[in-house]
């Protein structure tokens, strides 16, 4: 990706749910290589705000927007985007992880059947890239077969982000990645954060302000859909 | 009156129902195997037909059999069709709303007027006559909205936060429909068409003058030759029988009618049990 464009750039967006205007005027611009993090009172719409960049919302009834988002020089809403190419290179993490009933190796692997279907015996290698860089691969590593159900909150939300760690984004959107995790796996996921700045844009909502002073290049501030 | 005692009002007429229900069920089990299990014996399963109503029963319980499994092929991927025609490209919403009437409406549809329409498309129209074929196409089309509406049921159940991860990972809509909507409905899906299947196990009157016949010939051998049929065989000794063993012989073949049904409802059970199985692994 050409590194002297910013990532994404967000001009007046606004958004609405029918009558509910949910964002307004945001104007924000994603350095290549940063992380942002978003913070505000809960209703505030910094999930709103992260789905929009993927365009995860294009379904919700009444939704609309105005404005327009750009990710790498490219407008994403244009009648010309692939969104499962967008949304491969903008993965988006929810607040609540969310694996399938499958197993942990299978559930690695999801989006990688699809987006690169012809190389199949690249999956292991690339399967163990992804759990090494979430963290997950010396607790997961002698059970990949196992149920991936049976996994804690806090690994199962790992997995979710190796599962999209696997699909080499350009950019990651994290919605409250440690807000169910105890502090030591919390921490294994901001140092990986960290490391991750050199090929990766990261995004992170957190109701946190210790956590955005530590890990944040840029801190957003929401509040009642607008910046502060 | 006071509340509690309206409460056990309520608690009585409820259950009151619910057993006679269950009751009714067992008394028709009942009746068919008293009856029709002294026909049960190797030769009346395995053999061929005999003069009316003796013999065996082998071929019309095949002919059974392949109505059934004709309409079950040929219904399912039309009901899965119009079932994801309607989750994933309607969506919620009043054209959805619509389209359910109308599977609705066609699921009440008495069945005769879809052995009439039938006999006017291939019986007539399409001159084929009297054949098994027209009975697959006229069960297949009867029970659609069945397995449709079973199946699109079992996919809405699915939980939405699937389909959003699948989706947030790039899936194209057929992906997803691959990845999370037929994994995670498969037991929903295989019930629909069984549940489909029993119905047309059961059925008579769609199929009694455009695909079955009660006696000249054992098994179609062309696309356009009629079939002997268990429920055909039952309505015409039932009608007209009038010596005992014939009579019996008419319960027995009921009795393997219902047996037929009752494997097919363990056969799900064993399916389910190996899906879900697959889905953990
Ligand atoms: N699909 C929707 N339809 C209508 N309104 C919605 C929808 N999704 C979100 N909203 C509204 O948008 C506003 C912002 O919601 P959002 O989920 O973005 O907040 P948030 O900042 O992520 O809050 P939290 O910290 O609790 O996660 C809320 O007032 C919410 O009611
Ligand atoms: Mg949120």
């Amino acid at each position: 990706m050409n590194s002297t464009l910013p990532a994404i750039e967000v001009v007046s967006l606004g958004v609405s749910y029918g009558e509910e205007r949910v964002l307004d005027s945001i104007n924000l611009t994603l350095a290549t290589g940063s992380i942002t993090t978003f913070s505000g009172p809960s209703g505030s719409g910094k999930s709103t705000l992260l789905r929009t960049l993927c365009r995860m919302n294009d379904r919700m009834p009444g939704f609309s927007l105005s404005g327009s988002i750009k990710v790498f020089g490219q407008d994403i809403y244009g009648d010309d985007t692939d969104l499962c190419d967008l949304r491969r290179r903008v993965g988006l993490l929810f607040q609540k992880p969310c694996v399938f009933p499958k197993s942990i190796y299978q559930n690695v692997i999801f989006g990688l059947i699809y987006h690169r279907p012809k190389e199949r015996a690249l999956f292991p290698e690339l399967a163990e890239q992804a759990l090494l860089q979430a963290g997950l691969w010396e607790e997961v590593k002698d059970r990949l077969d196992a149920p991936a159900v049976a996994l804690s909150q806090g690994q199962q939300q790992r997995l979710a982000l190796a599962r999209t760690l696997a699909l080499e984004p350009d950019v990651l959107l994290l919605d409250e990645p440690t807000a169910s995790l105890d502090p030591e796996s919390a921490n294994v996921i901001e140092e990986w954060a960290l490391s991750l700045k050199s090929c990766c844009t990261l995004v992170w909502v957190t109701h946190d302000p210790a956590q955005a002073e530590r890990i944040g290049d840029y801190q957003v501030m929401l509040s009642a859909g607008s910046l502060a | 009156m006071n509340r509690q005692l309206k409460d056990r009002i309520l608690r009585w007429v409820l259950a009151s129902s619910a057993i006679a229900g269950c009751s009714l069920l067992a008394l028709i089990l009942i009746a068919v195997i008293w009856r029709g299990h002294s026909a049960i014996n190797i030769d009346f399963l395995f053999g061929a037909p005999g003069n009316f109503g003796e013999g065996g029963i082998f071929y019309q319980a095949l002919g059974t059999l392949l109505l059934m499994l004709g309409a079950g092929v040929l219904s399912f991927p039309i009901a899965l069709g119009s079932a994801l025609f309607q989750t994933e490209i309607l969506r919620p919403g009043k054209t959805a709303e619509l389209f359910q009437l109308l599977m609705y409406s066609l699921n009440a549809v008495p069945t005769i007027l879809f052995g009439l329409i039938g006999f006017m498309v291939f019986g007539v129209w399409l001159d084929i006559g009297v054949s098994w074929t027209t009975g697959v196409f006229i069960l297949a089309v009867m029970i659609s909205p069945t397995v449709q509406t079973v199946m699109r049921q079992s996919i809405e159940a699915i939980p939405e936060h699937y389909q959003e991860t699948a989706r947030a990972l790039g899936l194209s809509p057929w992906q997803r429909v691959r990845a999370v909507v037929l994994p995670q409905s498969a037991y929903g899906l295989v019930t629909g068409v069984l549940l489909g299947l029993a119905r047309a196990a059961g059925e008579t009157a769609a199929i009694m003058f455009t695909a079955t016949v009660f006696s000249g010939i054992l098994f179609p051998e062309t696309w356009t030759e009629p079939v002997l049929t268990l429920q055909t065989h039952i309505l015409t000794l039932a009608q007209e029988a009038v010596d005992p063993n014939t009579v019996a012989n008419a319960w027995g073949a009921g009795l393997v009618l219902i047996g037929i049904v009752f494997f097919l409802i363990s056969l799900s059970l064993v399916i389910r049990s190996r899906l879900s199985l697959e889905a953990d692994s």
